[in-house]
């Protein structure tokens, strides 16, 4: 079960209000490589994984990017909290107000809203770590994109500190998955399903 | 969770196998870890590649090169390898948490907001 | 900045030096230097979040302490009142407060 520390795992201190930039670092939250699709792929696959340490590491990083989506929402929170209606038709963000007003929802930057398809769990456990080597290079890029075109000091550096996570829980998982190997042959790692083909 | 079975693998997928779980197919096998000292081609019939040998660092004693390394202990074919971390001395906290770890072997800037070293 | 956004940035590198232990621990489990390093940043940790849950508001349930929390009564509505702490500071994504 979880625990609620009540502070960031980063600082943010945004004083400026910036719609546009809500809805371009909203991806993060809601988007299909963002904080909580990273969260809940790794809180799914982590009930059948046959190794305990791999299923604790899932459950220590699905734990943190619940942490970052936090850090991402409050940056949308404080860039959006004294906007005024003239704000809020800024290009980019009126269709979003429309339907949300200045309230915090998971979508995407292009509007698509989060849904369970933007991951996979796929119950084998090769096959889900390499989803989630893949998922944490998708989430870096999108960070840099985000960098080079948000010149704003205090929302860069929260990304930047998201960013370096990204490649941080890459290697982790790149462990996890030399972990896995252990319990497998070398000879043909892919001879049988380890989460399926033999039952405990 | 019992995997007895796994060493069983199927035998027509293997040729001769070093100790380490890598094979090359070869009629010689090889200790884990160094070329398998294959200085003869393998018979007809049978490949293991070895028409192409690795770079020098994974030689395996043929003739020409392979465009990246070879296969050999704990680089297998079909299957992707991130080696592990080793211990280093760590970020003091206030570092760390600027630059997001406490690892500086894991510490990989983007050009746009860093790479100047240590911000 | 003010005292209490002070030792709440000195908490959160020291909580943060923990998170990365973590994961490294989950796959290095028998690392002797790092689980040095990590009973290292536990005990400061334990030491700063005790500090700052007397002289300010609790960090999590298990620090909810009304007798002693927030002496300073720092963010609270009810000050100099014996009421629920875990309300008391601000909320975490708001920078009203500093930090």
């Amino acid at each position: 079960m979880w625990t609620y520390e009540k502070r960031l795992q980063y600082p943010v201190n945004i004083t400026k209000t910036c719609p546009k930039t809500a809805s371009l670092i909203i991806s993060q939250f809601g988007g299909p490589d963002g904080e909580m699709a990273a969260s809940m792929r790794y809180l799914s696959q982590r009930y059948t994984m046959p190794c305990k340490e791999v299923a604790g590491l899932l459950t220590d990083i699905g734990t943190e990017e619940l942490a970052h989506l936090e850090i991402i929402c409050a940056m949308i929170f404080q860039l959006t909290k004294n906007m005024n209606a003239q704000d809020a038709q800024t290009a980019g963000f009126d269709a979003y107000y429309v339907d949300h007003t200045a309230g915090i929802w998971p979508t995407a930057a292009a509007g698509v809203p989060f849904n369970a398809c933007e991951f996979q769990s796929k119950g084998d456990a090769i096959t889900d770590l390499f989803e989630d080597l893949a998922a944490e290079q998708k989430a870096r890029s999108t960070y840099e994109n985000l960098i080079r075109i948000i010149p704003d000091p205090e929302v860069r550096e929260p990304l930047k500190y998201l960013r370096e996570r990204e490649v941080v829980h890459f290697q982790r998982f790149g462990e996890a998955l030399e972990k896995l190997k252990t319990d497998l042959d070398a000879k043909n790692f892919y001879y049988f399903n380890a989460e399926f083909d033999h039952k405990r | 969770m019992d995997f007895s079975n796994r060493k069983t693998a199927d035998s027509r997928s293997h040729g001769a196998s070093a100790p380490g779980g890598v094979s090359c197919g070869c009629e010689t096998a090889a200790p884990a870890g160094t070329s398998h000292g294959c200085e003869t081609a393998a018979p007809a019939g049978t490949s293991c590649g070895c028409e192409t040998v690795a770079p020098a660092s994974a030689s395996c004693g043929c003739g020409q090169k392979l465009p990246g390394p070879a296969p050999e202990a704990g680089l297998v074919l079909a299957m992707a390898t991130v080696p592990m971390e080793p211990w280093e001395n760590i970020y003091e906290p206030a570092v760390a948490l600027r630059q997001g770890t406490i690892f500086p072997g894991l510490d990989k800037p983007f050009y746009v907001t860093g790479g100047g070293g240590l911000v | 900045m003010s005292e209490r956004a002070k030792l709440l940035k000195e908490i959160q590198e020291v909580g943060f030096t923990m998170d990365d232990l973590l994961l490294y621990l989950d796959t290095h489990p028998l690392d002797q230097d790092a689980l040095k390093a990590f009973a290292q940043a536990r005990e400061r940790r334990y030491q700063l979040t005790r500090e700052y849950s007397g002289r300010f508001e609790p960090l999590t349930l298990c620090q909810v302490c009304p007798d002693t929390n927030n002496k300073t009564g720092t963010f609270t509505k009810y000050p100099g009142q014996k009421h629920f702490t875990w309300s008391d500071g601000p909320l975490p994504w708001d920078n009203q407060g500093g930090v």
